[in-house]
């Protein structure tokens, strides 16, 4: 399995949010770590299909990601995860299952397995508007693991889970990464420290190291030294003339 | 086939959650219901004196045109009018709690109507006249050619509508159908509640999943793309039908449960004197019914690939109602006879008597088809159109800037 990040790029205007971006991905865990504005969520979407790239392709094994081949073994937590207020646990996974296209009995295992999962069987009959910021983030993560993806991303999934949950998640997507590719955006540094098979550091929308990390001080130092070195390196940014 | 059932059914369920859409129908029924019972409740008044209850009254006025049911209106029936209205010693007064008006010429007082709405006349023209049954079907006559030359109908359509009208029988004959004529009456305000409910029910449709930004769970998913929209169209389009169904069925139960169903092969002439159509009253009502519900069908459509487009369902609502109140205050001169007939037969003003039985047709070279054989075709075909037009825009939105 093979997902491949091909000269991906997103231009707006006079601003390039994702610059000329490559990556080949197999199976594993991966960070991709940014500041704030660096581009990550651009990318998660232009991988996810939801936005079209200026420039570039994203394929997994050969299959565009504007197929329904592609999107059928997607699976993805967008960073403000909407959801449906007026919808039972148990209803909205069941929803996002038949979207996913899965047979209605694998749909009902797959929900139940979910929802014990991520700890909100006791309350899979209560309406989501009465859930609280962690129990719905834990709702957006069962989500996308409904149809088993092959390619799961995630954009800052920890959000609003308490620490045992992070613990929790990690392990899962420790879990889920033995088999699927696994990319997760975020700009908590250790959501990823000990699970990522590697890092992809972004910043005004270009890949400024991608790859395996050592560091005595941990990712987090490295992380930071790797931002203080581009700073350094590019004192225009990539905004283009006018 | 399973998952777009399964589609579906979340579809509705998601429409019928929001708590606007029971407002509205239960508003809808509020009204209905408070109509009926003014309608029936309270005391009629004349010149400051309580004369009789609703009730009563229309109790009475039922009995009496009944009792004329059968009667061909001709010479006879006209001369029996006169004699009775001629029995009221004055005339010029408030002549209508008088004893002889009750006695004699009460009963005749629907044919008294009927003489003064195809003459055009008003009551004390018809206080006055000299019954001549030829003159009244003469009259309409002219007036229906004088209405011709207003609405700039051409030569082949005049044709046309003159042989309908020589398939008329005369002279009419009187028959109860008050059940039908107020059921026709009162299409104009359940059309303006339909089209009301759908665009407030609807407007979410697809508006909704940007605002809640599910949009992108839709978006990224396998069947979210081509299915959803469908599922959403088809879930939109049912719930407009059956509000239409539902809507109709409340105003039958109330029409025909307090004025009777008698009347179904009466011609529409008793309700639109001047239109020449031979149909009848019964007939007259399935082709509104039918047409309600198809112009709900459209209008659901049309809010829900607007407000997709605009990604904004107020926006949408703004466009439709925009639309309804432009129906009622913008008149557009009839000699600019397609831009009037295209305003007119648009879906947010079509619902009325007035354009559902328009005299305009849609053809030539001898062929004509009338409004509400045309109208429903457009609809369709613009329906088509609008669906695979928002399909392309639901398919190529793109998440970004937020």
């Amino acid at each position: 399995m093979e997902l491949v990040i091909d000269r991906l790029t997103k231009q707006y205007k006079n601003k390039i949010a994702v610059d000329r971006v490559c990556t080949v991905l197999h199976p594993g865990v991966y960070g991709l770590l940014g500041e704030n504005g660096a581009g990550k969520t651009t990318l998660m979407r232009m991988v996810c299909g939801i936005l079209r790239p200026t420039g570039g392709t994203v394929t997994l094994d050969g299959i565009d990601v504007e197929e329904e081949a592609y999107r059928a073994v997607l699976g993805y937590l967008p960073q403000d995860f909407g959801y449906y207020p007026e919808f039972s646990a148990t209803d909205f996974l069941l929803y996002i299952a038949a979207l996913k296209g899965l047979a209605k009995q694998e749909a009902k295992n797959k929900t139940q397995e979910l929802l014990e999962f991520v700890g909100l069987q006791e309350v899979r009959r209560k309406k989501i508007r009465t859930f609280s910021g962690g129990m719905k983030q834990r709702l957006g993560i069962a989500q996308a693991l409904l149809n088993e993806p092959q390619l799961l991303l995630l954009d800052e999934p920890t959000a609003g889970l308490d620490p045992k949950e992070r613990v929790r998640f990690r392990k899962l997507i420790e879990a889920v990464g033995k088999k699927s590719i696994v990319l997760l955006s975020t700009h908590i540094v250790s959501d990823i420290e000990h699970i990522a098979d590697g890092v992809m550091i972004m910043k005004k929308g270009r890949f400024v190291y991608q790859g395996q990390w050592e560091e005595e001080g941990g990712l987090e130092e490295f992380y930071l030294k790797k931002i203080e070195e581009e700073r350094e390196n590019e004192p225009y940014g990539n905004t283009l003339p006018l | 086939m399973s998952h777009m059932g399964t589609l579906y059914r979340y579809e509705i369920k998601k429409i019928l959650c929001k708590k606007l859409v029971w407002v509205a129908f239960f508003a809808f029924l509020a009204l209905l219901l408070a109509q009926e019972i003014l309608s029936e409740t309270g005391t009629y008044y004349v010149a400051g004196k309580a004369v009789d209850t609703y009730h009563h009254r229309n109790v009475v006025e039922r009995g009496y045109k009944k009792a004329l049911s059968g009667r061909a209106i001709d010479q006879e029936l006209l001369d029996e009018m006169a004699e009775g209205f001629a029995k009221i010693p004055d005339k010029t007064g408030v002549y209508g709690i008088t004893e002889e008006y009750e006695k004699y010429a009460r009963p005749y007082a629907c044919i008294f109507n009927l003489v003064r709405d195809w003459m055009d006349m008003r009551e004390q023209e018809v206080l006055e006249w000299e019954p001549d049954e030829r003159q009244l079907y003469a009259v309409r006559e002219k007036r229906m050619e004088a209405a011709w030359e207003e609405q700039f109908l051409s030569d082949g359509e005049k044709e046309f509508w003159q042989e309908k009208n020589g398939a008329l029988v005369l002279p009419a004959v009187w028959e109860y159908s008050d059940g039908y004529i107020v059921y026709l009456l009162h299409f104009g305000e359940l059309g303006m509640w339909v089209i009301l409910f759908v665009s407030v029910s609807l407007s979410g449709v697809f508006a909704g999943e940007h605002t809640k930004r599910t949009d992108q769970l839709l978006l990224t998913s396998a069947k979210g793309k081509d299915m959803v929209y469908w599922a959403k169209i088809l879930a939109g389009s049912s719930v407009a039908i059956v509000y239409s169904l539902v809507a109709l069925a409340i105003e039958l139960l109330f029409t025909f449960g307090r004025n009777g169903v008698e009347g179904f092969g009466v011609e529409i002439q008793f309700v639109l004197p001047l239109y020449p159509y031979p149909l009848t009253l019964g007939k007259a009502c399935l082709i509104v019914g039918g047409i309600l519900c198809l112009t709900s069908v459209l209008m659901s459509i049309i809010v829900m690939v607007v407000s997709e487009r605009l990604k904004s369902g107020i926006a949408a609502l703004a466009i439709v109602f925009g639309f309804v109140i432009a129906g009622m205050l913008v008149f557009i001169p009839r000699q600019y006879r397609v831009l009037a007939q295209i305003w007119d037969w648009l879906p947010t003003a079509f619902l009325s008597l007035r354009n559902v039985f328009d005299v305009r047709t849609f053809g030539g070279f001898g062929h004509y088809l009338v409004s509400w054989q045309v109208v429903p075709i457009f609809y369709g075909i613009c329906g088509v159109g609008i669906v695979f037009l928002g399909k392309r825009v639901y398919r190529n939105y793109q998440v970004s800037g937020r």
